[in-house]
């Protein structure tokens, strides 16, 4: 007993020295554990709560994965009141995988019953064609690619794209341009904003207005009708600015519609064609005489004899037995009286003060279509005389526009534009003739449309002023009978702030001209509807009628009307 | 009494990690929530896009000209019928000379 009470006890310390110990080791080993699960809790409380708390909700990330989203495909071209010009819009393509199609007798069949446009044979080429991927149809309606996806043909299959949309169609193809199949842009805005159109999303914003487009493209289109003309081309621009209200150019076309166009309904007229202008050039003639100080206003030439330069026999249109003053010449349009101010000019001056006007280089716009102006390579004295009167140099109907704009705005030649001006954005510009000079420009101008050869672009209460210009077209080295007619103008004469330019080419004259096919019967009318219903929209205050422009306006028309 | 602080520590690793699964949770809720909203943003988008270009197009200048001459009978705007504030204030105040006059007019008579 005692031996066993003693082995026991013996047993029992034995075990409680060895139990001992051990427990202190799964002490030890649970104090560790318990230690590396609080530390990895920590660990993940502490990123919880950095989540929670340092990182919620991260608007940054949500924001920029919506802009992402959106970031998909050209950006839109919008006019000056956000009216969208072009947009881009998802359709489904149509292709197919020949080498997965499986009976394509039948595929094709099938396809040439949905889209009329495709015939049979060229389907079923395509379905047998020994590659990997052809398109069969590109941008297909809603309702083609349900009666697609019904057939349940296999190896054919849709790629959504992007298709470009001009909903305004012809309103604005020659500015707009147009993009090809895949999205690139050939022509126009399209053509020389497809890197910005491409990588910028905001929609370009465009200096036009389709209202003011619409009204020149109707008033012009009416003249082209009516007089069986062959084209023509129109500008409207703020004067103050150089941006571009609107531009159109004759005979247009739809963009969505290009292939099979002749070259001849793609040519934007108005930046890319270039031509002898006529008359108005008689505009920038006077500007120049005046300003250069050599020509005063109420020096006289004897425009009763027409001059001969070699085997040139320079006339007027209007003659006059007379010895005429600068309005007086100005008024009757005499080529004789131009050609005698600019002899006293001298050809380097006149030569100069052209090339302030910016008519010897392209204009710079944001179009790839502008023409380079056909300059004389010898600058003679008949290269000067004919210029003076509008022959002998061709610019485009941007260039005069742009010259003419800068003698009416007070003598400030600005840069054509087609983007809207941001709010606080400054334009820049070169005086190219005094303050004064255009004052006098601007008299002369209102007078021509009050007394002279412009009377039909009177509209009334918004105080035009203009200059007619009928030139004969140059073909084969002759000039034929055909003419190019147009009218400058700009209202209110007072303080310009629109210049507007109607071009008509070739019309033939009818009954409502009196039989003349002349910029006073064609040109003048056009530019008094639209100046009539432009003017409001514009925000142009008419002025009570017949309102003298200043003082010096009624000492020319006392001198003007004293001959008649 | 050597349980408790083993208690409390698992107690509190239970609610962190009830509190883990359910933030996760959420946050897989959450993320099937934004994608069908970014869904529908952009599918507003594009909609907003054909409904933009369509009201271009219906209201395209040379159509509502036709529609105007079809079914209206308006002309372009005339200077005449355009007039300043100062004339229109100056027609007012005529007006309310007027109409003093006759008040004043018919109070002597009246009495």
């Amino acid at each position: 007993m005692i031996e066993l009470g003693h082995l026991r006890k013996n047993k029992s310390a034995h075990i409680m020295s060895s139990h001992g110990a051990v427990m202190e080791v799964a002490k030890m080993r649970l104090v560790v554990v318990m230690v590396a699960f609080i530390l990895c809790f920590f660990v993940i409380a502490g990123r919880l709560g950095h989540l929670m708390i340092v990182m919620h909700g991260d608007q940054q990330t949500v924001e920029s994965m919506v802009e992402s989203k959106r970031r998909v495909g050209r950006a839109d071209i919008v006019d000056r009141n956000g009216v969208v010009l072009a947009t881009s819009l998802v359709t489904q393509s149509l292709y197919a995988n020949p080498k997965v199609v499986v009976n394509a007798e039948e595929a094709a069949k099938k396809l040439s019953e949905i889209f009329s446009e495709l015939n049979y044979e060229t389907l079923l080429t395509k379905l047998k064609a020994d590659r990997g991927f052809v398109w069969l149809k590109r941008n297909l309606t809603p309702r083609q690619q349900n009666l697609v996806y019904g057939l349940g043909l296999p190896g054919i299959g849709f790629q959504r794209e992007e298709k470009r949309i001009y909903p305004q169609a012809h309103l604005l193809a020659h500015v707009i341009g147009c993009t090809d199949v895949d999205s690139r842009g050939v022509s126009g805005i399209e053509k020389s904003f497809n890197e910005a159109l491409t990588q910028d999303h905001e929609p370009l914003q465009l200096s036009l207005d389709v209202r003011v487009q619409h009204v020149l493209r109707d008033e012009i289109l009416k003249k082209i009708e009516e007089f069986n003309a062959l084209g023509g081309c129109g500008i409207v621009m703020d004067v103050t600015t150089g941006e571009l209200i609107a531009l159109a150019s004759f005979p247009d076309y739809d963009p969505h519609q290009i292939n099979g166009l002749k070259k001849e309904r793609l040519f934007n007229a108005a930046t890319s064609g270039v031509f002898e202008i006529g008359s108005s050039m008689k505009i920038l003639t006077t500007a120049l005489a005046l300003d250069s100080g050599i020509v005063k206003i109420d020096n006289r030439y004897d425009i009763s004899e027409p001059i001969r330069v070699g085997r040139f026999r320079i006339k007027d249109y209007h003659p006059k037995k007379m010895v005429a003053d600068i309005p007086q010449i100005f008024l009757y349009s005499s080529n004789i009286g131009m050609v005698k101010m600019v002899s006293d000019l001298g050809v380097e001056r006149h030569r100069e003060y052209l090339g302030r006007f910016g008519l010897f280089e392209a204009p710079i716009l944001e179009l790839p279509e502008i023409g380079s102006p056909l300059v004389p390579a010898k600058w003679r004295d008949i290269n000067s005389m004919t210029i003076s009167y509008g022959y002998g140099l061709a610019i485009s109907p941007l260039q005069i526009a742009n010259a003419v704009s800068s003698v009416v705005n007070g003598g400030i030649l600005r840069r054509p534009r087609l983007l809207k001006l941001a709010e606080n954005e400054k334009v820049t510009g070169v005086r190219v003739i005094s303050e004064k000079t255009s004052q006098t420009m601007r008299d002369l101008m209102r007078l021509v449309v009050q007394h002279g050869t412009g009377r039909n672009a009177n509209a009334h209460g918004y105080d035009v002023g203009g200059k007619t210009g009928t030139a004969e077209k140059l073909s084969n080295g002759r000039y034929r009978r055909e003419n190019m007619v147009s009218f400058i103008s700009a209202f209110p004469m007072s303080s310009p702030r629109y210049m507007v330019l109607v071009m008509v080419d070739e019309p033939k004259g009818n009954k409502a001209s009196h039989g003349f096919a002349t910029a006073g019967w064609i040109a003048a009318p056009a530019v008094k509807n639209v100046v009539s219903r432009i003017a409001p929209m514009l925000g142009i205050q008419p002025t009570p009628t017949e309102q003298a422009t200043s003082p010096q306006y009624e000492v020319f028309k006392a001198s003007a009307q004293g001959h008649e | 009494m050597k349980l408790t602080p083993f208690i409390v520590m698992s107690l509190f690793a239970i609610i962190l990690g009830v509190v883990l699964f359910q933030v996760k949770y959420r946050v897989a809720a959450l993320e099937v929530e934004l994608g069908r909203i970014h869904q529908l943003i952009h599918d507003g988008q594009e909609a907003i896009k054909v409904l933009n270009a369509e009201w271009s197009y219906l209201t395209e200048p040379q159509r509502l000209q036709n529609l105007s001459d079809k079914f209206l009978t308006l002309k372009p705007m005339q200077p005449a019928q355009i007039v300043s504030l100062a004339e229109v204030l100056g027609v007012l105040e005529e007006e309310a000379k007027v109409q003093q006059k006759m008040v004043s007019h018919a109070s002597e008579e009246m009495p």
